[in-house]
């Protein structure tokens, strides 16, 4: 077991350094750069080469990116923002709460809701609210998240007038934008618990307790329910790794100073430091999740556990 | 059972941590929120937009001393607080490092600088930590008395040494470049003096100097920030009206009143400045009372923000200009004049305005941004006469059109307007392939490596002088590296009227100057100014002294609430 | 040994006849995916013959400032937007240029995720195929959206450039799915006999492999496509993807946006256009795998 933990973790390194110089050379590459974008149209060329000297621009590509590596590696400096001068660390992190609390919004709305409907349309399979749920399954999997926000606004904020427009001050701004990125998520969890439920209720175990004559409610709640939502359990840990990396435009719309924002900023003004440990940073939260993910399904699932079980006896067996 | 414990779990983890974030940031509103809900008292709107370019030469008699206090004190409620947005955060507030009008806003708050400006006019110049000034020397050496009695936020007292050591520090900012090239040396004089020597005369240095990018520093401090590696840009210790309380990056900058402020004691103690990214949404949350001051607001919503109780909405003049480039360093346009006439011809100005801009501006054909020192009133362009046009196109050798790049960038002011203007052409015979571009490209394309055919963009003046717009934009030193001359413009004949201007101390002999430039421009073709936008603003109607300001460097020191 | 391949390639053809037309006829039964196929096919043939009865230049691009924000009426069945043009025509145009760029991104994602996919999964286990997966993970931990854009900062911001970049930021996911289908077909018995007579990889790969693992290739085409869609009006709606006056519907809510308030209707067709395309395209796809799957779940 921890073997293949670690094995995980050391696959991370590798993986985290090709980003680190995919993103740099792409950033290079861009025209435009980060001084002049910074000083602004009227900044003379001196004050230009200045400023690219403080930031460590000058030089060839090779030598910046070594430079940059090595500073990570060696010093643990992710450097500074060329935005605003701060650490890029101190960026990232004021920035992710935001980033978080609409994660957190998004799976919690997409996984109960996600899971109630499933479990309704399966109950009641074939039946009109079946039919109607699979309908709003698809439309939703089928809308552009900033056109699904886009509507919200209009309709909750400024005909209604229910909830705030945009912002990031109270939980109430977190409502809307949480209901439109746990759109896509919650459509695949409702169509991953109906079949799920849908399979274990044609189990053998399900007909025999039937037979005995267990009340259906029980059956649902605890026969069926309990081994249908252990693929939910992935769901949700994929989910996390998108929540946080796909709601750049979501981000946009609502007005929330998440990561998302904070990266489209910092490509559109070339801060490469900001954009490289932003994208690093995620990356590594979500291979974590993923392999937490992994474990707990190791751990829920018998059928999966025993497999680590059985391989270990077999070792002991042959050695 | 272990399953339902851990998504139990997940799910506490999930409500606790909304909850614990979702108390503290949240309470800055009901201030604000509480006073105009009883007030049902509609201001008068007028029905159509004031045209407020407040923005004359007019010389005034305006006293120094009427400052906050004076006007405030008698009249204010007890409410001291003020809510501001504005759509795009500062990077840093320090002078000179960024390059947005916010971040000088809020730079202004916090420092000031050697002179200031009148609050109702910004042409006349007031006392600022200086005191007083003299020119000697025909107008090439300036003397500025230093007050003694000016304290940091910190405490400290501003002294020589400090306002000294600020023009060093500001003439190494790249914003400060234009003011830089002008100032020569400085040195303490006698008797609490700073003498600064001019590379030549200068009449509108006054105004170089009173730009929040030359506010006074002090030395002490930004040695302590070096040394203990703090983001200057990120702090402040300056003298002005404002201190810097706290600043959560993304969503607001806190600032608090410095009562001991030279000009006078703030009516508005308390100033929150919100980040609201969305313009439609800074209109919205000033509609609803959530905030009681926005800038940035779209034309697109100021119709219907008229219509709305308790909002004053006001359509100032911007600094900035549109205008569209066409490159003179190569074909088709270079030593072309007929080709371009024929785009001069197309160019129907009040539809550009209209369909890019929801006609929220002025029709500015010359050079010059109105209410700056330069305008010239009645300036007539070419009219609009897309047969002449097609005319001209033939001419000029292309009777079957021509292919054309037009670049711009995708902020919305600009490639709007631009894409009216790509019609008007298209519609006489070009062949217009529109690119919009990311801001970095679009710089670097066009402004540094003039690599395009015709392109968009907008000049700004920070002051109400037009030398330095017209300068970068039509001297043969500006091309290239990061400066105005997109056209690629090099003729000598403007070049020595653009310094013959630019040293002047004769006011007509000036406006002479810049007269003949805009009608060479004209004859010419070299750049074709289309119009100046508007940058309206909305606010509460019972917030007072609120006065248009064309760069957009609004002061709530100046505020009260009714 | 020539007339012995002749031999089993002869049986193997008429399987495959028939086996297309069993997938086509259980197709067929599934209302939904039927549904999804008429109305994909009725808005491409809307789409295709659109230059038959519209002018580019008069109908689609064509400004009149005067006549900007008229709201829906007979002449204009979806309004005005800001220039004055007709939004109806605009869609309809929009159609060609979404679906076109669709299958673009689709045709680059497939032709690299072919190509890489089925090496990896072929030469599973070996130096080769984990430098691939190694870079798949790569590209994948990047946020596709981002991807997206800086690589279309780089080279520019024009359909071809635009089609490669949505196509590569997505080829990883095509790779990986080409390689698990390549994996399970790889060691039945039919491909060891024809490695056994010595056929060539190459060969294997692509006559016998490819073939039987297309099913879930063409469905996640399929499925990409929609997801495509969606992404050019990502990449539009944030002023990176087709350039004015060129009509897409991503564009168009992005120029919606700021009048959302004034002129609510601007937001709806553009929207109804996407959900509607991408539907068709998802109930297809569905249908297909379905449709493939021999051991159906009813």
């Amino acid at each position: 077991m921890y073997k293949f933990i670690i094995k995980r973790l050391l696959m991370l390194i590798p993986v985290l350094l090709g980003i680190s110089f995919i993103l740099y050379s792409i950033m290079s590459l861009t025209p435009g750069d980060a001084a002049t974008l910074m000083l602004g149209d009227s900044a003379n060329e001196q004050a230009i080469l200045k400023l690219r000297e403080e930031l460590g621009l000058n030089g060839g590509f090779f030598e910046n990116y070594i430079r940059y590596i090595g500073n990570i590696i060696l010093h643990g400096d992710f450097g500074i923002s060329y935005r605003t001068r701060n650490p890029v660390f101190t960026e990232v992190l004021t920035r992710f709460h935001y980033t978080l609390r609409l994660a957190f919004t998004a799976i919690l709305i997409s996984t109960v809701f996600g899971v109630l409907f499933g479990i309704i349309a399966a109950v009641k399979q074939y039946s009109f609210t079946d039919n109607f749920i699979t309908a709003v399954t698809l439309a939703l999997t089928s809308m552009p998240d900033f056109w699904l926000g886009m509507m919200l606004i209009i309709i909750f904020a400024v005909t209604l007038k229910l909830l705030p427009i945009s912002g990031a001050t109270s939980w109430r701004h977190f409502i809307l934008p949480g209901l439109t990125a746990s759109a896509n998520y919650m459509a695949y969890t409702i169509r991953q618990t109906r079949s799920s439920m849908l399979e274990t209720i044609r189990m053998d175990y399900v007909r025999t307790a039937r037979a005995k004559g267990v009340p259906e409610g029980k059956i649902v709640f605890g026969h069926t329910l309990k081994n249908a939502l252990m693929p939910i359990v992935t769901l949700v840990g994929v989910n996390m790794g998108w929540q946080l990396g796909g709601t750049i435009i979501i981000e946009q719309i609502f007005g929330i100073p998440g990561l998302g924002s904070l990266l489209i900023m910092s490509i559109r003004l070339k801060d490469t430091p900001v954009i490289i440990a932003s994208v690093m940073f995620v990356a590594t939260l979500s291979s974590l999740i993923n392999l937490g993910t992994d474990i707990l399904y190791a751990f829920i699932d018998p059928r999966i556990k025993s497999l680590y079980q059985t391989k270990k006896k077999a070792v002991k067996t042959s050695g | 059972m272990k399953k339902s414990l851990s998504l139990l779990l997940a799910l506490a983890l999930a409500v606790s941590s909304l909850t614990a974030c979702g108390g503290g940031s949240g309470s800055g509103s009901t201030t604000a929120a509480a006073a105009p809900a009883e007030t049902k008292a509609a201001e008068t709107q007028s029905a159509t937009l004031p045209d407020i370019g407040k923005v004359e030469t007019a010389a005034a008699g305006a006293e120094v001393a009427a400052e906050a206090s004076g006007k405030g004190a008698a009249e204010t409620s007890s409410k001291d607080s003020l809510i501001m947005g504005y759509t795009k955060e500062p990077d840093s507030i320090s002078p000179g490092t960024d390059s947005k009008t916010n971040a000088q806003m809020v730079c202004q708050m916090c420092y000031d600088a050697l002179v200031g400006k009148d609050p109702e006019n910004q042409s006349v110049m007031v006392p600022g930590i200086a005191s007083s000034w003299d020119f000697e020397d025909d107008g090439t050496t300036l003397v500025f008395h230093i007050r003694d009695d000016i304290k940091f936020h910190d405490g400290t007292p501003l002294t020589v040494e400090d306002v000294l050591f600020s023009l060093d520090y500001a003439v190494q900012q790249g914003l400060n470049a234009a003011g830089a090239s002008i100032l020569k040396s400085w040195e303490a004089g006698d008797d609490n003096t700073v003498v600064i020597h001019l590379e030549y005369a200068y009449k509108p240095i006054l105004q170089i100097l009173a730009m929040p990018g030359f506010s006074i520093i002090s030395k002490a401090f930004y040695e302590k920030c070096e040394a203990e590696g703090t983001n200057f840009g990120q702090v402040e210790n300056g003298t002005g009206a404002y201190i810097l309380e706290r600043w959560t990056q993304g969503d607001r900058i806190v600032l608090k009143a410095y009562d001991d402020w030279h000009r006078g004691t703030p009516a508005i103690k308390h100033v929150e400045i919100v980040t609201i990214p969305d313009e439609t949404s800074g209109a919205l949350m000033a509609e609803n009372h959530e905030i009681d001051f926005f800038i940035g607001m779209n034309s697109a919503d100021v119709d219907r923000m008229m219509q709305v109780d308790g909002l004053t909405i006001l359509n100032v003049v911007s600094a900035g200009t549109h205008l569209a480039a066409m490159n003179l360093t190569r074909e088709p346009f270079k030593d072309n004049l007929a080709l371009r006439e024929a785009v001069a011809y197309a160019m129907n100005r009040d539809e550009i305005l209209e369909g890019g801009m929801n006609g929220y501006g002025k029709v500015t054909p010359g050079p010059v941004t109105p209410g700056y020192f330069g305008f010239v009133e009645d300036f007539e362009p070419y009219p609009y006469d897309p047969e002449k046009a097609k005319e001209k196109l033939a001419e000029a050798g292309y009777p079957d059109g021509l292919h054309i790049v037009f670049k711009t960038p995708s902020d919305s002011w600009y490639c709007n307007p631009s894409q009216v203007l790509c019609e008007q052409l298209r519609k006489v015979g070009f062949d217009v392939e529109i690119q919009i571009q990311e801001r970095a490209t679009y710089l670097q394309e066009c402004q540094n490596n003039l690599d395009y055919d015709m392109c968009w963009y907008m000049t700004w003046g920070d002051f109400p002088d037009c030398d330095p717009p017209m300068w970068t934009k039509f001297h043969s030193s500006c091309i290239g590296q990061n400066m105005g001359n997109w056209g690629g413009l090099n003729d000598p004949e403007v070049d020595a009227l653009l310094l013959k201007a630019r040293t002047s101390i004769d006011d007509e002999e000036r406006i002479a100057c810049y007269k003949e430039l805009a009608e060479m421009n004209k004859e010419n073709c070299w750049y074709l100014f289309v119009f100046t936008s508007y940058n309206p603003i909305c606010f509460d109607s019972h917030l007072k002294g609120v006065v248009p300001i064309t760069s957009v460097l609004y002061n709530p020191a100046f505020f009260y609430w009714e | 040994m020539a007339e012995y391949m002749k031999a089993i390639e002869e049986a193997a053809e008429p399987k495959r006849r028939s086996q297309i037309g069993a997938i086509w006829f259980r197709f067929r039964k599934n209302k939904l995916a039927l549904m999804g196929l008429i109305i994909f096919v009725t808005l491409g043939l809307v789409a295709l013959t659109a230059p038959l009865y519209l002018d580019f230049e008069k109908d689609v691009i064509e400004q009149t400032i005067s006549q900007r924000f008229k709201g829906p009426s007979a002449e204009h069945f979806f309004g005005t937007d800001q220039f004055g043009r007709d939004i109806f025509k605009r869609i309809i145009w929009g159609a060609r240029t979404s679906m076109f760029v669709g299958m673009g991104i689709v045709a680059v994602s497939m032709t690299g995720g072919i190509i890489f996919g089925s090496l990896a999964g072929y030469y599973d286990g070996s130096v080769l195929d984990n430098v691939l997966m190694r870079l798949c993970d790569m590209f994948l931990a990047i946020p596709g959206t981002l991807l997206a854009i800086a690589l279309v900062s780089v080279s520019g911001n024009n359909i071809p450039n635009l089609i490669l970049a949505l196509g590569v930021s997505t080829m990883p996911k095509m790779a990986r799915l080409v390689r698990a289908s390549v994996l399970s077909i790889k060691n039945q018995e039919y491909i060891e006999a024809a490695r056994s007579c010595g056929t060539s990889d190459r060969r294997i790969i692509i006559s016998e492999i490819l073939p039987n693992a297309i099913g879930p290739i063409i469905v996640e085409a399929t499925l990409s496509v929609a997801r495509g869609i969606i992404s050019i009006a990502s990449m539009s709606f944030i002023g990176l993807g087709i350039q004015p006056p060129n009509p897409e519907w991503g564009a168009m809510l992005s120029e919606a946006k700021v009048q959302m308030i004034n002129h609510p209707y601007l937001v709806v067709a553009p929207g109804i256009a996407i959900v509607l395309t991408v539907m068709s395209l998802t109930l297809i796809g569905d249908g297909l795998r379905d449709a493939l799957d021999p051991k159906m779940k009813n």
